[in-house]
């Protein structure tokens, strides 16, 4: 008789846990982050040289150089040559887009709740003018519509596409990699 | 003009926080905030809200104007 009240309390307790314990992890489907993902990022101290400004700011050089390679690309003639500069610097781009992102601790990406008043509000000031670049920059890419067919009349133009497209998606933690002071200890 | 350079508000916080014998990450964890928020604090890089100076003075067991002022604190005070 113990025993079965053990087991029965034992299950209906957890039972219980089930129901009312909130979910451990929880995806953010429009920040495109984990609840956990945020969390480790905002406390982590593994890769102390990533949270330097200098290093920041390497990045997200090395981001705009690919973007612009990327852009370009589209005007080299040899299809061949094209696929490969694509493919090359695709892939060093979403690389340095995830350690940008990491760099700044996912604050770009977060929701709110994940984070504080201080990050909230750095946050936003970051979209504010991350909003300001990219009207500008859209600016760029019109006026380069209009004024050259050889801009985007070339055979393939996707690849100058997919450039401002990690450049749109990246945005918000390039400037803010830019103007993040280096971490105290 | 950013709220910060307008109007600075001076605290006591790392000194009260000592005294309490708390680090950084204790408080923060205490106040639910990052724990570098509370360097910024400390430094007078970062005003609080209202509500984070309420809290904060309630995890430092003190009163808000024994650590929050919008006029320097006299030394030794």
């Amino acid at each position: 008789m113990q025993r079965f009240l053990q087991r029965f309390l034992s299950s209906h307790l957890k039972r219980e846990r089930d129901v009312t314990e909130p979910p451990k992890n929880k995806i953010y489907w429009t920040e495109g982050v984990t609840r956990k993902e945020v969390e480790q990022a905002l406390s982590t101290n593994r890769y102390p040289a990533l949270y330097r400004r200098s290093s920041r700011r390497a990045l997200v050089s090395v981001y705009v150089s690919l973007v612009l390679l990327l852009v370009f690309s589209s005007l080299i003639s040899q299809p061949k040559a094209e696929s490969y500069i694509t493919a090359i610097a695709g892939m060093l781009l979403l690389m340095i887009y995830f350690a940008l992102r990491y760099s700044v601790r996912l604050i770009a990406d977060a929701p709110s709740e994940l984070l504080d008043e201080r990050l909230i509000a750095i946050r936003d000031r970051t979209y504010l003018i991350a909003y300001r670049w990219l009207s500008f920059v859209g600016g760029i890419v019109f006026g380069a519509a209009v004024a050259g067919e050889s801009f985007f009349g070339a055979d393939s133009w996707w690849s100058a596409l997919l450039g401002l497209a990690l450049l749109i998606a990246g945005l918000p933690s390039m400037v803010l990699a830019w103007t993040l002071p280096s971490e105290e200890p | 003009m950013s709220r910060q350079k307008e109007d600075p508000v001076f605290n006591r916080v790392e000194e009260l926080r000592l005294e309490r014998g708390l680090t950084r990450q204790q408080l923060a964890e205490a106040v639910g905030v990052h724990y570098q928020t509370i360097g910024y604090l400390e430094r007078g890089e970062y005003s609080p809200s209202l509500i984070l100076a309420f809290k904060i003075a309630k995890a430092l067991d003190a009163e808000i104007p024994a650590a929050f002022s919008i006029k320097p604190f006299k030394k030794g005070a």
